[in-house]
């Protein structure tokens, strides 16, 4: 069945359906905004039959050394075509869950997307939205007051009920692990040996947010080595250079951490031996780039100053691409119409237009670095970064005041070749006594000319988005 | 003229039937030609084949909704054009509507051929679950051919409201179409 399929069968409906839209429907007031984006909320199901996730952590690494608990991952069955009646159901109920928080976190992304890339100047970037959003909401969770307002109020959740609710079935849907694609959320808690910690606050994280959790010496070689290993354990060793400097300062009282691992493969993969070489129209001037090529009949999206296609992977998401158009540089389209597009694409169809298309789409792999903590506070998040406002007492229950969040570091990279794209992201987020100083920005790039990209899953968020402008 | 004295019309081998027909309900015709295939032309030449199939289905045909019988040749012979012609020429409506209807197809049913009335039926019966408002709203995009924007200005809700509203029609659609009809 195709859409043409559903094009016959609507036109077949009922004269009664087809004579009652004759007149089409007359113009009402306008609601407010948020009349609209209420959220279907769902309890939150662990699921029956799940198992310790295969791989979780290194062998013989660091990480179990420190380990209190470890989640559980649900298992899903392989994709293929003898295994389809064992995949297919799992798979639907996967995808179902979406609905659970259908439109709701486009403010927290029209407003967040165009922040956490703001700063590319002539390099790239690169940013895990949906990342910082399960990192955030884990952060909401062992604040309160002030500080957790304020959380509350960028996620655009009324309460932390509404956080754990979206958290679990985000956190659900973008868990694929049938070896086709692969992606993988992981969250961790890091506590310190010498500590006490409001136990309902650490069994909350294990249970909503699938959090595993460790306790070592903060500051101590082997505990950082410990959350450096469970970060390149999770981002699939992609990021090794950006988790080189982390570790915790002596003072940290806590840190949550979240990363994200996405590998797909393109529906149509790109043929190698169409590739082409030839300039790329990089800010500081032309440099080389490998094309890959493809012609097809797609959608072409128009917005103010850009055009967007995308691209389908393989039983999953898709990756957006957006171009300005020429003589609109990428920066500029972030205070228009864009953010709203990047945060709901598919919902700008509007302006749809088919066409064939040949694109020719440079490969790429690009990383970005970055502490976040400036960003959050543009946000409206401030409280955290405080001392004097910092309200952790619901995992930190003697401490009612002095902690504050040091820095929110994050980093993503994004490989995009032929057969698909790989993709990696981590947001680290200590709480410690003392607020240390802002840490310089890592950017680290490879290839491409000035355009954005969009990776998707089934669900149409961005799990990753960036800017390429250099190669 | 009433429609039944236009379809007695027909059924007499009145060829005042097409004059009729073409001065009642022409602009219905055309507009929804031109919705489907964005092309003045071929739209006229649509609108002239409705008027000729016409003439052939009546009789024995004698339609209760003689606007809603043109109509549904209109899109037959719209989707005929698109798939003959689908190579060579671009048909801008009909290519966005179809892009939009490829996503209500439930996953994994993308290799299942379905019977047209099953689907008809299963549309049926999932637009009687919805309020008055998004039925309409479903069936003028989807059926009528409105293009989104028109939709938005008539109701005074943006494009992008408007544009949601029908993604969410759509994702509702999808999951009906896995739940009641399409055993996947």
């Amino acid at each position: 069945m195709k859409g043409e399929d559903i094009f016959d069968g609507i036109t077949d409906i009922p004269d009664r359906q087809v004579r009652e839209a004759e007149r089409p429907p007359k113009k009402k007031r306008r609601r407010l905004p948020w009349m609209g984006a209420v959220a279907a909320v769902l309890a939150v199901a662990l699921g029956l039959g799940v198992l310790l996730r295969p791989g979780g952590g290194p062998d013989g690494s660091t990480v179990t050394t420190y380990a209190l608990a470890e989640p559980q991952y649900p298992e899903q069955p392989e994709y293929s075509e003898e295994n389809w009646d064992a995949w297919r159901p799992v798979q639907r109920e996967r995808r179902a869950r979406a609905a659970e928080y259908d439109g709701a976190l486009t403010g927290f992304l029209t407003a967040a997307v165009p922040a956490l890339l703001s700063d590319a100047g002539d390099g790239n970037a690169v940013c895990s939205p949906l990342n910082v959003y399960m990192a955030l909401s884990m952060l909401a969770e062992v604040t309160d007051g002030g500080s957790r307002e304020q959380i509350l109020n960028l996620l655009g959740a009324e309460d932390l009920e509404d956080v754990r609710d979206r958290a679990s079935a985000l956190w659900a849907v973008n868990y694929i692990d049938d070896g086709t694609v692969t992606s993988l959320l992981a969250n961790s808690l890091w506590l310190d040996a010498g500590m006490k910690y409001a136990q309902d606050a650490v069994d909350t994280l294990a249970e909503t947010y699938r959090a595993s959790s460790f306790r070592g010496e903060m500051g101590s070689e082997g505990y950082d080595q410990a959350l450096r290993d469970w970060i390149n354990a999770n981002t699939g060793n992609r990021l090794t250079r950006e988790v080189e400097g982390l570790g915790f300062q002596e003072y940290a009282l806590l840190a949550l951490a979240s990363t994200v691992y996405y590998r797909a493969k393109w529906q149509s993969e790109f043929k190698k031996s169409a590739n082409t070489t030839g300039p790329f129209h990089a800010p500081g001037g032309d440099v080389e780039a490998v094309y890959m090529h493809q012609s097809t009949g797609g959608s072409l999206w128009q917005g103010q100053g850009f055009t967007a296609l995308y691209r389908r992977f393989e039983n999953s998401g898709n990756m957006w691409f957006i171009l300005p158009e020429e003589g609109v540089a990428v920066g500029q389209l972030l205070s228009g119409e864009l953010p709203a597009f990047l945060a709901d694409p598919f919902g700008w169809e509007n302006s749809v237009e088919y066409s064939q298309i040949r694109l020719a789409m440079p490969k790429f792999d690009v990383s970005d670095s970055r502490d976040l903590t400036s960003t959050l506070k543009s946000l409206g998040i401030t409280d955290v970064f405080d001392p004097s406002k910092g309200d952790f007492s619901p995992i930190l229950p003697d401490w009612r005041d002095g902690v504050s969040v040091s820095r929110v570091d994050h980093a993503a990279r994004v490989t995009v070749d032929e057969e698909g794209v790989e993709a990696a992201a981590f947001t680290v987020i200590p709480a410690d006594t003392n607020a240390a100083e802002d840490r310089d920005r890592i950017v680290d790039f490879i290839l491409d000319r000035p355009f954005l990209f969009l990776i998707t899953g089934d669900d149409g968020l961005p799990l990753f988005a960036g800017i390429v402008n250099r190669p | 003229m009433e429609d039944r004295e236009i379809v007695e019309l027909y059924h007499r081998r009145d060829e005042a039937a097409i004059r009729e027909t073409d001065r009642k309900h022409g602009r219905f015709c055309r507009r929804l030609a031109a919705n489907l295939l964005s092309d003045d032309r071929d739209a006229e030449e649509c609108v002239s084949d409705t008027y000729l199939a016409a003439w052939n289905r009546m009789p024995p045909d004698r339609p209760d909704s003689l606007r809603a019988f043109l109509g549904r040749i209109v899109r037959n012979i719209s989707i005929s054009r698109f798939r003959k012609n689908r190579a060579e020429k671009r048909y801008a409506g009909m290519e966005a509507m179809l892009s939009e209807l490829d996503r209500c197809v439930p996953e994994g049913a993308e290799y299942i051929d379905l019977d047209r009335q099953v689907i008809a039926d299963t549309v049926s019966r999932w637009l009687d679950t919805l309020s008055r408002t998004d039925r309409i709203l479903f069936v003028r995009r989807y059926w009528y051919g409105d293009q989104v924007r028109e939709l938005a200005e008539r109701t005074g809700v943006t494009p992008n409201e408007m544009a949601r509203r029908m993604q969410k029609l759509r994702a509702g659609l999808r999951d009906a179409l896995a739940r009641e009809g399409v055993e996947i």
